[in-house]
Parts: structure tokens; C-alpha cells; sequence
């Protein structure tokens, strides 16, 4: 009855979606969204200076535009799959332009890995069977990934925990109070989180009981000893855009390693709420492996912050993000004396300051191909209706632009 | 929010006298308000005028009574998260695959989230009714954005 398909709409990738003549069982807010703008009057369309033309013409446009550029950036690529983000690698590479992603999410993974996180990184999978405690650290599920609490990480019944939240322990770690605190066994709304992690390793190491300023002595005891009663802890991580992802990322690792040789099984997920942050950090590792620069210049092969990257440039191609809804304002005021190529789903603040706008198709509903997984597991993603007319993957695009 | 009191609070609203007219001490009948087994009623003494506000409040505080067990007061604020799917035990009970986290469908659910939102399907199979009637409010304490009530029946 019915036919499964994979949903786009989180990095949380669920393909056990049921889509059952036109209606959609057990996709939430983010898949739903995801799915409705194929029929959406906010579909982007092709534009030059904010005029519809042909596709034809805008390809033109766009490739004129590239030709004549000293200084490329190719930008974003939150919602491709993984063949479009490595298109447009090649793209970087043969035009000896520059590739960034935004600073706040494929990083998070090349960082985890980095400081050597990769070693802890299981299936979310293994999450739901065996997991007895969650450690979320900065990360709600009720923003970023709807679905995550009731299919892996604090509902579902697995092998090892047969009566799902019953046998977990919550613990919920952020600068404020979040929506997956309401469901938590601990809910440690803290000014200073780094100060918690650095207790909690230092305790551990030292066996002994030595609470943060923010949590009184009996609370974190107890945390601490569920922590280390637990057989196969998770730690799902995130950052907020004013924290440095390498502190945090760090700390994790101490914590898991620390907690491994008690004998447990750890496991970190980190997790941003981007589609395919975790295709992106994989495509893009080999290039971006510093965790300070988020940006590689294919022309001078080595590693150049964000900034760095956006002032040496004169145009800037951004794909499938919307740079000047979430770059810091510095940056903002550099894009607006750039040449603008944008390749988009949807309209967007970047979208009404691109000189040319490029409609691409919706991977996942439009389009099929690969993608990865928050927890580095591949999915493929599938067609579920028909691309608008003229609408262009990746893979299209960059063939027409070179 | 939830909305939900504990027996503490609706405790400190009693007069707090023991006078046993109702059959009891106020604690036991504070912990039977809270589970509708009697009514505000059955305390001669809160109706004195000194207790006028204590009974205001009780009466705001109490569950309210209603035909329906649960109710989704509020579904255009779901964000389809799918918590109360899994966790409400009937339902889990009506297709174990729920209870894997895995999206199912079939007779008997409660709940389900159908695009984008929660579904009341059969309220009617809610372990707060006969002959069970457990005093589960696991799918009200499960969804982040406050929108389910259950109510005394």
C-alpha cells in the first residue's frame, strides 16, 4: 500500500516516508515545506537583472559573466545531491575559482573529524537499538530535525531499550532553555556550557565529583552517575552561530574517549539542520581540512577564510543558499558590490540581488540522485513528480556553464 | 504548556483542616480531585467566603471534564515531529512498528501524522477510557510545542 520515498527537508534523510495518493504519512513541518515547493508561486525563476527570460539566455548570461571573472566563488550547495556538489568541485577545479560553504554547518562535521570524532560517529540506527543515553549538547530536534526524538534518539524501542524512553536517559545541555528540555531528565540551561564539559571530563578523569558553578553539587552527581551507569551513550551536537565548533567539537571527543576507556560505547552524531551538510563535509574534506577556513582557492591550492574569499572575488555563484539571509553583516556589504550568479528552488533575499537567477530543480522531489545522511549514511534520493519546465539540476548547469 | 497540576498545588488551595466532612483527609482528597474520581463538591468547607479565591483557582487548575480523552487543541502549530506517534503506548500497541519509530498505517491508531501534522484518528482507543483508564498523559508531555490535552473523561 502506498510507496516509500526519501525526504530532503533535514539532514535527518527519513525514507520511510508513505506517500499514499497525493498525501504524505509521517513527514513533518520541514519534508512537507520541502515537497509543496514544487507547486509553490515562490519558485525561482530565470532572471537577469530581475527580468524573466529564457533558459537559454540565462545560461548565456551566466556563462558570459563567469567567462569574463578573474575571481570565482562557487557558494553553498546546502540542497544538492552529492553528484552536484562534486560538479561543481570540478566546476572550481577547471574554472581555478575558489568553493566555500557556509560557516556554520559542513564545517561542524570536517571539525568533528578533525579532532577526531569520526572514530565515534554509528548509525543512527544504532542509535535506536542500543542507545540508553542521549547527551544532546546545543542541539534541539524541535528546530533543526523534527524527527529525530521519536525515530532514534528518545521514543522509538530498540533491542536494548524495549520500552524506548522508559529506558533513556535525557540529558539536554544549552545556553537556553530548548523545546527538547521539555522531554529531558536533565535540563541543564546554562550560561557557560563549555564550563559543564570541562567538569564533566575533569570528574571523570579524576574520579571524583566536581560540579560547574551553574548545576549545585547533588544534580550533577547524579548526572554524572547515569552518565557512567549508561552502556551506550550518544552524544548529538550542534553549534550556534557565536561559538567556535572546534571547542565544543574537542571537548566531545575528550568526553567520549575518556568515557570509552570506561568500558562504554560512545557514540557523537554532530548535526546542523542542513540537507546534505554531511555530503558536503565528505565531497569537501580532502580540499577544507583546516578547521579555522571554511573556503578553498583551487588557483593557489590551499585553504582561505570566508571573508578572505568574498573580497578577492568578483563574482560570486551561490547555490542553493541564501547568503544574505545568514552571512554576517560585514560579508553582506562585500556580496552587494559583487556579481551575483544564483542557482536556487526557491526565491530568496539573495535572490533579489543576483544579476542572473538560475531555477534549479528540487533534489529529492524533482530530481534523484544521493545524498548523505547527518550520520554519514548514504541515501538515495528519489523523483516524485515531474521538474517544473526548464528547472535544472547541478549537473546541468555546470555542463552549460563550461 | 501543558497545563498539568500536581496534587501539592491543588493540596494548598484545601482548607487544609482535615474536618473529614468529605470522607477523608485533604490530602487524599486532593490526590482524587486530581484523578476527577470526586468532585469540588463533596468540600463543604471551600464554599465558605473565605475560600472564595481558592476555589476560583481550583476551578481554573482542575482538569477539565470532557467527553473526549485527548485532543490536539491547536494543529496548525504542529510541526509534524511525531513524538506522540511513538509514544503513545495504544498506539504502539496497534502497530508495533510505531513503536520502532518507523512511519506505519493502520486501524486503531490514535495518532498519525499525515502531511505535515498530527491526526486524531480514535480517540476512543485512548487508555484513559474504560476499562483501562490509566491516568497516561505521555503524548501531552511528549509534544514540544504544548497543542495535545488530555482531559478527565
Amino acid at each position: 500500500m502506498g510507496e516509500r520515498i526519501v525526504c530532503t527537508g533535514c539532514p535527518l534523510l527519513c525514507d520511510d516516508i508513505l506517500m499514499i495518493r497525493d498525501k504524505y504519512y509521517g513527514i513533518c513541518a520541514h519534508g512537507i515545506r520541502r515537497i509543496s515547493l514544487h507547486q509553490s508561486q515562490y519558485r525561482l525563476k530565470h532572471k537577469i537583472h530581475g527580468r524573466v527570460v529564457d533558459v537559454d539566455k540565462v545560461l548565456n548570461k551566466a556563462g558570459e559573466i563567469i567567462r569574463s571573472s578573474k575571481n570565482i566563488l562557487i557558494y553553498g550547495m546546502n540542497t544538492s545531491s552529492n553528484e552536484g556538489i562534486r560538479a561543481w568541485i570540478s566546476l572550481a577545479q577547471k574554472l581555478r575559482a575558489m568553493i566555500a560553504v557556509e560557516p556554520y554547518i559542513a564545517p561542524l562535521v570536517m571539525w568533528c573529524n578533525k579532532v577526531g570524532g569520526r572514530e565515534f560517529l554509528r548509525p543512527l540506527t544504532y542509535v535506536r537499538e542500543y542507545s540508553d543515553l542521549v547527551f544532546f549538547v546545543h542541539a534541539n530536534p524541535a528546530d533543526m530535525a523534527l524527527r529525530l526524538s521519536s525515530k532514534y534518539a528518545v521514543y522509538p524501542r530498540g533491542e536494548k531499550v524495549p520500552e524506548g524512553r522508559e529506558n533513556r536517559i535525557i540529558i539536554a545541555l544549552d545556553n537556553r532553555f530548548t523545546d527538547i528540555m521539555k522531554v529531558a531528565n536533565y535540563k541543564l540551561a546554562v550560561s557557560d556550557t563549555l564550563e559543564v564539559l570541562d567538569k564533566l571530563i575533569k570528574s571523570i578523569e579524576e574520579n571524583r565529583t566536581l560540579p560547574p558553578s551553574s548545576i549545585p553539587v547533588s544534580r550533577f552527581s547524579l548526572l554524572l552517575s547515569d552518565i557512567l551507569k549508561s552502556e551506550n551513550p550518544t552524544i548529538i551536537f550542534s553549534v550556534s552561530r557565536t561559538m567556535d565548533p572546534v571547542k565544543v567539537a574537542v571537548r566531545l571527543v575528550k568526553l567520549a574517549s575518556l568515557l570509552r576507556n570506561k568500558g562504554l560505547t560512545p557514540t557523537i552524531i554532530p548535526i546542523s539542520g542542513i540537507t546534505n551538510e554531511a555530503g558536503i563535509a565528505s565531497e569537501l574534506v580532502k580540499y577544507i581540512n583546516d578547521p579555522k577556513y571554511v573556503a578553498y582557492d583551487f588557483a593557489e591550492e590551499t585553504v582561505i577564510s570566508l571573508s578572505k574569499a568574498i573580497s578577492r572575488s568578483d563574482t560570486i555563484v551561490v547555490v542553493r543558499s541564501d547568503a544574505f539571509m545568514h552571512l554576517p553583516l560585514n560579508m553582506i556589504n562585500e556580496l552587494l558590490s559583487k556579481n551575483i550568479v544564483l542557482i536556487d528552488e526557491r526565491e530568496t533575499l539573495t535572490s533579489q540581488k543576483a544579476v542572473v537567477t538560475i531555477s534549479s530543480t528540487i533534489y529529492g522531489v524533482e530530481s534523484k540522485g544521493t545524498m548523505t545522511r547527518c550520520d554519514g549514511e548514504k541515501s538515495k534520493i528519489m523523483k516524485i513528480y515531474e521538474p517544473l519546465s526548464n528547472a535544472l539540476t547541478d549537473e546541468e548547469v555546470v555542463k552549460e556553464l563550461y | 504548556m501543558t497545563g498539568r497540576v500536581s496534587v501539592l498545588e491543588i493540596y494548598k488551595l484545601l482548607p487544609r483542616t482535615n474536618c473529614r466532612k468529605c470522607g477523608m483527609t485533604c490530602m487524599s482528597f486532593a490526590a482524587k480531585l486530581l484523578r476527577g474520581e470526586v468532585g469540588i463538591e463533596m468540600c463543604p468547607v471551600l464554599f465558605d467566603p473565605e475560600y472564595k479565591g481558592n476555589l476560583e483557582k481550583l476551578r481554573e487548575i482542575l482538569p477539565k471534564k470532557s467527553d473526549k480523552p485527548v485532543e490536539v487543541v491547536d494543529p496548525d502549530k504542529c510541526s509534524g515531529c511525531g513524538n506522540c506517534v511513538v509514544a503513545c503506548p495504544a498506539n504502539v500497541a496497534a502497530n508495533t512498528d510505531l513503536g520502532k519509530g518507523l512511519v506505519s498505517v493502520s486501524d486503531k491508531l490514535i495518532f498519525l501524522v499525515v502531511n505535515g501534522r498530527v491526526e486524531l484518528l480514535h480517540p476512543e482507543y485512548c487508555r484513559r477510557l474504560p476499562p483501562t483508564k490509566l491516568q497516561c498523559r505521555v503524548c501531552e508531555e511528549s509534544c514540544y510545542m504544548g497543542i495535545i490535552r488530555v482531559y478527565e473523561v
